[in-house]
């Protein structure tokens, strides 16, 4: 809400949650004048505004619905818009902004079946434009501090790396069938230049999203990029997979410590023995229940053998549930294993992150995002896909909102970095061969 | 009443320097706009045609972008109708989006992207790749089949043990059968099968493999002179090169339609994928038969034999999955009945 001072008509951008009531008296910034605000609802857009100010929708302001009930007089100086003459003298405590969503599954149901019905209609091409939208309509709808994010991708950069790519998984495919040798040379190529396109698509992708418009970067180097999705990956089988971890704390560090919001590049103070204990956890998770399962199940089946004698029929039963059992225990503990790999890795390396002044928190459960997970999978199952939309959405909405933005010092003072340009071909042949380079 | 001339609005505006939003008022004219702050000073004035107004999506906010890289945050309904009718930028999402908006234009998308994902399924792809199939140059195809065989050879096959006399007799057999059954060219081989057991193979340059499993399995010249009518016509035809199209061309398709599920498991899209290519290449298998059989019965020929010899060959139950004859080929009961039908139709 934005509170206008009647002396001097500064205005100050004051977030709603940090509203004291419904009136209250507030302390110019700028000529320090004290003041009776009292907060109205716009008949037209619903917000709030400015008793006795137009609203910013050029609406009418109306004192038509309560705010809040038994808000009386507050004289209470109001976060942002209140404060001293001047720079802040004490140390505020510092502001958490958590990040909203606000996209619905009813309107991205339609969004994705246009898209997908223009995409068929016209051989793909709308695909380029289809991504766009979607993209869009997820950013604009994840809130920063009541600030929505912008992607801004031009359809047509995309459509071009569209083209390449199925040019040449049309090339891989028919000569896969026909003549291997030039098939799996054009694997061997495609695996040479996965690191370039990993590079390419962070640049494009980054320097497509903005916020406040102000563009993100991805400062990375093409270097950096071979060693973390070339070198390791070959090196992985040489140390019997005990690279692992430091694999994906490389490729961890790589995204963040390279992402910059304008001029402004976010530091990653992660430690690669953070993800072994991470690793060690989440093998724990899954091998512990399986063995315990192993050791139920050998005695049931051990008491099974014993009742049925050596007739064998009690042997391969009690076998039969063995393996089923320890089969679905070792599937569901796979799953909660993964939920609880992305879970954590993901708010440490938020926890590691600052950008300036600015830190995160993002606060994801596993338990919860496997819930999520299974139900979405089982509701995709049910319908047919149809609701696919809903989970997207739903799913979002929860990483989306477990993400809290920590600064003492606002978020105005971030500045525009260089402007640098990339083709899309990168982040389309990602998306086509289904890798996923998420946060 | 005249729309309005002029259009005044407070908002939010970002110059894209800075991330510190200021509030502004700003004025709209028929081809002008210009941003002032609070002190009325002029922040940005520019010509509408050279601002872009952002697409319209669902209830997303809509802003104003200044040919400097600046934005406007635009609110009010009337504002924004204004604007489209002033900027004459993103024409097609506004179709796009008016198509979102409205609930039966969804449900008809909704049905049209069924129609139209069948008519591809069962139409498009099939003619598309009959074509680029009819136009492969001979040269590709017989680069493409001396690879494939070469890698069968390792893979699989040993060297025919048949006895010289008896490849002769098939051969002469063969040459009969492609003398009225003309492809552009033709060769048999004989190879010792192994793990695939008795089979046979068309290549596209028409090069037809018969193992020697399968020689022994056949009981007379006959059933065996079926079989290669059968590959014959598979090569004619250029099935081996077309299933290969299609094959790529639904996968195609699906990872189209899936591309926003790609994080589901690989099951889901592999699975239409793997019914939809069986129900392809069982097409073709039932046209082989067809138009085999057609020919035997239009020299007076009984499908006997042929029905004979498929019907010891599903007996057989060692087959592996390959690529071959019976992998992938329709129900082994359904083919039989269709050779019985069309033998009877034939006989009326």
């Amino acid at each position: 809400m934005q509170i206008v001072c009647p002396q001097c008509g500064e205005a100050h951008a004051v977030a709603e949650a940090k509203l004291p009531g419904r009136k209250f008296n507030a302390t110019c910034r700028r000529c320090a004048a004290r003041f009776l605000v009292e907060v109205v609802f716009c008949r037209r857009c619903q917000r709030r505004s400015q008793e006795g100010w137009p609203c910013a929708c050029g609406g009418e302001a109306g004192a038509e619905q309560e705010l809040e009930e038994g808000a009386g007089e507050v004289t209470a100086d109001t976060g942002a818009a209140a404060g001293d003459q001047g720079r802040p003298a004490a140390p505020r405590p510092p502001d958490e902004y958590r990040l909203q969503f606000t996209g619905s599954g009813a309107d991205y149901f339609r969004i994705w079946i246009v898209n997908l019905f223009l995409t068929i209609v016209t051989l793909g091409i709308y695909a380029a434009w289809a991504k766009v939208r979607t993209r869009q309509y997820f950013y604009s709808h994840t809130l920063c501090a009541e600030e929505p994010f912008d992607y801004l991708a031009d359809p047509l950069i995309i459509l071009r790396g569209n083209l390449i790519v199925a040019g040449g998984f049309l090339f891989y495919m028919l000569s896969n069938v026909f003549t291997p040798l030039v098939s799996s040379l054009v694997a061997l190529a495609f695996a040479g230049l996965f690191p370039l396109l990993v590079f390419k698509s962070l640049r494009f992708y980054a320097r497509n999203s903005a916020y406040r418009n102000i563009r993100f970067h991805f400062l990375g180097s093409l270097q950096e990029a071979y060693i973390s999705y070339l070198l390791l990956p070959v090196l992985l089988p040489l140390s019997l997979g005990l690279l692992y971890p430091y694999w994906a704390f490389r490729r961890k560090r790589y995204f963040f410590d390279n992402m910059a919001f304008g001029s402004r590049q976010n530091s990653f103070a992660g430690q690669a023995g953070s993800f072994y204990l991470v690793y060690l956890k989440a093998l724990l998770i899954v091998v512990l229940p399986v063995m315990l399962l192993l050791f139920l199940g050998t005695m049931m089946g051990g008491m099974a053998l014993g009742r049925g004698g050596a007739s064998g029929n009690g042997f391969m039963s009690g076998f039969v549930i063995l393996l089923l059992v320890a089969y679905l225990g070792f599937f569901v503990a796979g799953i909660f294993a993964q939920q609880y790999l992305y879970a954590t890795i993901t708010n440490y390396c938020w926890h590691v992150s600052s950008l300036g002044p600015v830190r995160f928190r993002s606060s994801l459960a596993a338990g919860r995002l496997m819930w999520i997970r299974l139900t979405n999978i089982l509701a995709l199952i049910v319908s047919a896909g149809l609701l696919f939309p809903w989970t997207k959405v739903r799913y979002t909405r929860y990483v989306v909102e477990n993400l809290s933005v920590i600064t003492s010092q606002g978020l105005d003072d971030f500045t525009a970095g260089q402007e640098d340009s990339e083709g899309a071909l990168g982040e389309a042949a990602l998306d086509f061969f289904d890798f996923e380079v998420g946060l | 009443m005249a729309p309005a001339e002029r259009h005044r609005f407070q908002g939010i505006f970002l110059d894209g320097r800075s991330s510190r939003p200021t509030p502004v008022l700003c004025a709209v004219g028929r081809s002008e706009v210009v941003v002032y702050d609070e002190e009325h000073r002029v922040l940005v004035r520019a010509d509408l045609v050279d601002c872009v107004f952002t697409a319209p999506l669902a209830n997303s906010r809509r802003f104003l972008k200044f040919p400097g890289g600046q934005r406007l945050q635009v609110d009010a309904p009337q504002v924004a109708a204004f604007l489209d009718g002033r900027i004459r930028s993103h024409g097609g999402l506004r179709l796009v989006h008016r198509l979102e908006s409205k609930r039966r234009l969804v449900a008809v998308s909704l049905v049209g992207l069924l129609v139209f994902v069948w008519a591809f399924m069962a139409y498009g792809i099939p003619a598309l790749a009959k074509h680029l199939a009819m136009a492969t140059p001979m040269a590709l195809m017989e680069q493409i089949s001396a690879d494939s065989l070469e890698l069968l050879d390792q893979r699989f096959f040993a060297e025919s043990e048949l006895d010289p006399a008896r490849q002769q007799e098939i051969a002469t057999i063969f040459a009969d059968l492609s003398r009225d059954l003309p492809v552009h060219s033709s060769r048999l081989l004989f190879r010792k099968g192994g793990t695939i057991g008795a089979n046979a193979f068309a290549l596209p340059s028409g090069t037809i493999v018969v193992t020697d499993e399968l020689v022994e399995l056949a009981r007379s010249n006959m059933e065996l002179q079926g079989v290669l009518a059968h590959e014959l016509i598979h090569v004619r035809e250029r099935h081996g090169l077309r299933h290969v199209i299609q094959q790529t061309g639904v996968f195609m398709l699906i990872s189209t339609l899936l591309g926003d599920m790609t994080s589901l498991t690989s099951l889901g899209s592999t699975l239409p994928m793997v019914l939809i290519e069986s129900g392809y290449s069982r097409k073709f298998e039932q046209e082989a038969d067809l138009l085999a059989g057609r020919y035997f019965l239009e020299r007076g020929q009984s499908l006997a034999p042929y029905a004979e010899l498929l019907r010891r060959l599903t007996k057989d139950d060692k087959l592996p999955a390959a690529a071959s004859f019976l992998a992938s080929h329709p129900n082994p009961q359904q083919r039989l009945q269709a050779l019985a039908e069309l033998e009877q139709s034939y006989g009326q």
